[in-house]
């Protein structure tokens, strides 16, 4: 009796809390075929497949409220305004912003970085630092070196060989007095979680302006920007079910009042005269011209979609698909997985088979309908410390199952059969 | 049968031909396909416009190195206008197999290189 007990209970824990099978109908995609194949979409760091719910939010305004915004006092202008601004507060909501004016709607991540270096950067002098870490995405690193034109020096803190935040030298750094501490919360090549609070919390107290990419975090865990602390998050739509075309800079409000302006134009103006003007309020003293709309509406859908799962869930699904897989490929012979053990890490696994390049594993394994990247991942410095050219990179989501896992192994056995590198 | 991997594919990556540094050599290209990391380095003997003979170093997959190995091959004794002729179909012909559009830059970049090399040395020696 004791011993059935104890082992239902052990599966009951295994099974996730998420209904994947349901969460599965409700992307169509899924239904299609690579290769004559069961589509097995593996690459969620680059981009994430859409629930009907946002195809529908997205076409339900087109075909029933598209107008331009702010802009006219009749109906579909009301509609479409009103419908845009709740996207905001939404968004705030998810994050835990205080309300639609912290929330600014870029094109992605990278336009929210885009737009901090350049505003943040005119206040910057000759000689002033800023410190990143080399587990950034391109995106949060060569915004900043373009800073160095102007006399800023740009430090790197170091990762450990395991692919960690090396802690010690992070320190090291802050004590340089840097103005703007930049970060990413998570690596898109390696998956490692860096330790936000704590980081953030170092370089408030040294007097830096604090700003973290939230590319990975925000659509793959709990995020709270009030509990974080940081000045300034970026993240983009299309990583979180949300369309292409739709990215968020959050800020604290005194943070973006204080700001200049990035681009300019109409829509961001309060009055213009012929000689100059002055800023309308947040957020749309940051969004110059008509805006991504619909991309607004899609991303609120989406997020919308996400409370309906619950952000904890996804988290809990992705580390018990994280703790499978890994345990799965470490049954293959002949792999070298990088980056940190599974509890340091998003569902991302990131590895080489021996004896064939990942683009060759890439190739062989979508010829088995798994969809993984394969290449640098957008951070070449952090590959190159680590002695890597190249990797095959697979990341979950919370459609993904057991099932694409094993599709995942059987394309990397496949491979190694191809070509003949099976010990 | 696999259709982008072809016998001759995986054999050629297993056992490349012409693969290392040329010693002595007169010219030398190299270059790489930043989007993915693959990069390769020709050494050559040239005497009279005529590649008397070629090695090749290289970090890529399977696709570039097949490639890049029968590149060296058909080019071994060849003047310099005929290699200039080798069009990027002639070259996925070779390769057998149908390459699919993503890979296909893996496969032909290591052709641009080592034309545009080519053309360097002819304007130097003009
Ligand atoms: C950590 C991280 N930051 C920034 C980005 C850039 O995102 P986007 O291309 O949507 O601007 C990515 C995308 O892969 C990422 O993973």
């Amino acid at each position: 009796m004791l011993r059935n007990k104890t082992k239902s209970e052990i599966s009951w824990k295994e099974k996730s809390s998420m209904n994947t099978e349901k969460i599965r109908k409700e992307f169509p995609i899924l239904r299609r075929k690579i290769n004559g194949r069961r589509l097995v979409y593996l690459d969620n760091t680059a981009t994430t497949q859409k629930p009907a719910s946002v195809i529908e939010a997205i076409t339900e305004y087109y075909e029933h409220h598209n107008a331009n915004v702010h802009r006219g006092i009749y109906t579909l202008s009301q509609e479409a305004s009103e419908k845009y601004e709740e996207a905001h507060e939404e968004t705030a909501r998810f994050i835990g912003a205080q309300n639609g004016e912290e929330i600014v709607f870029t094109r992605n991540a990278t336009e929210s970085l885009n737009l901090l270096a350049f505003t943040l950067g005119k206040e910057l002098k000759k000689g002033d630092h800023v410190l990143v870490t080399l587990l950034e995405h391109h995106s949060n690193l060569v915004p900043w070196q373009q800073l160095k034109e102007k006399g800023i020096h740009l430090d790197i803190a170091r990762v450990t060989p395991e692919g960690l935040l090396n802690e010690r030298d992070f320190e090291e750094k802050l004590s340089l007095k840097p103005k703007l501490v930049s970060f990413t919360a998570a690596s898109n090549a390696l998956g490692t979680r860096l330790p936000q609070k704590k980081m953030i919390k170092a370089a408030r107290d040294s007097g830096a302006t604090t700003i973290v990419d939230g590319a990975q975090a925000v659509p793959h865990e709990p995020v709270n920007v009030q509990k974080l602390g940081m000045d300034f998050m970026a993240f983009s739509g299309h990583k979180m079910l949300g369309p292409t075309g739709i990215g968020v800079l959050y800020g604290k409000k005194e943070r973006l009042e204080s700001l200049p302006p990035f681009l300019t134009g109409g829509d961001m103006i309060d009055t213009v005269t012929e000689e100059k003007s002055t800023w309308n309020a947040l957020p749309w003293k940051f969004e110059a011209g008509t805006p991504n709309v619909a991309g607004g509406i899609g991303l609120a859908a989406a997020i919308k979609y996400l409370n309906g799962v619950g952000m904890e869930a996804v988290a809990e699904h992705e580390q018990k698909l994280l703790q499978y897989a890994t345990n799965q490929l470490q049954e293959i012979p002949g792999i070298r997985r990088y980056g940190p053990s599974p509890e340091h890490k998003l569902g991302i696994i990131s590895f080489n088979v021996n004896g064939i390049h990942a683009h060759d594993v890439a190739s062989v394994l979508d010829q088995n309908g798994v969809q993984v990247r394969s290449g640098n991942h957008c951070a070449q410095p952090l590959l190159n410390a680590l002695g890597i050219k190249a990797s095959v990179r697979a990341s979950f989501y919370l459609y993904n199952d057991r099932p694409d896992v094993d599709a995942l192994v059987d394309g990397i056995r496949s491979a190694q059969k191809l070509f003949k590198v099976t010990p | 049968m696999n259709e982008l991997y072809s016998e001759l594919v995986l054999d050629l990556y297993r056992n490349p031909p012409n693969r290392g540094k040329l010693q002595p050599h007169n010219v030398r290209a190299s270059g790489g396909n930043p989007s993915c990391g693959d990069a390769v380095t020709f050494t050559l003997w040239m005497e009279n416009g005529i590649v008397k003979d070629i090695k090749f170093e290289n970090e890529g997959c399977a696709i570039s190195t097949a490639m890049q190995a029968l590149l060296t091959e058909h080019v071994k004794g060849k003047p310099v206008a005929e290699i200039q002729r080798i069009t990027e179909q002639n070259a996925l012909e070779w390769l057998g197999g149908s390459i699919t559009p993503t890979r296909q830059k893996c496969a032909t970049f290591a052709l641009k290189i080592l034309q545009k090399e080519l053309r360097a040395v002819e304007q130097r020696n003009k």
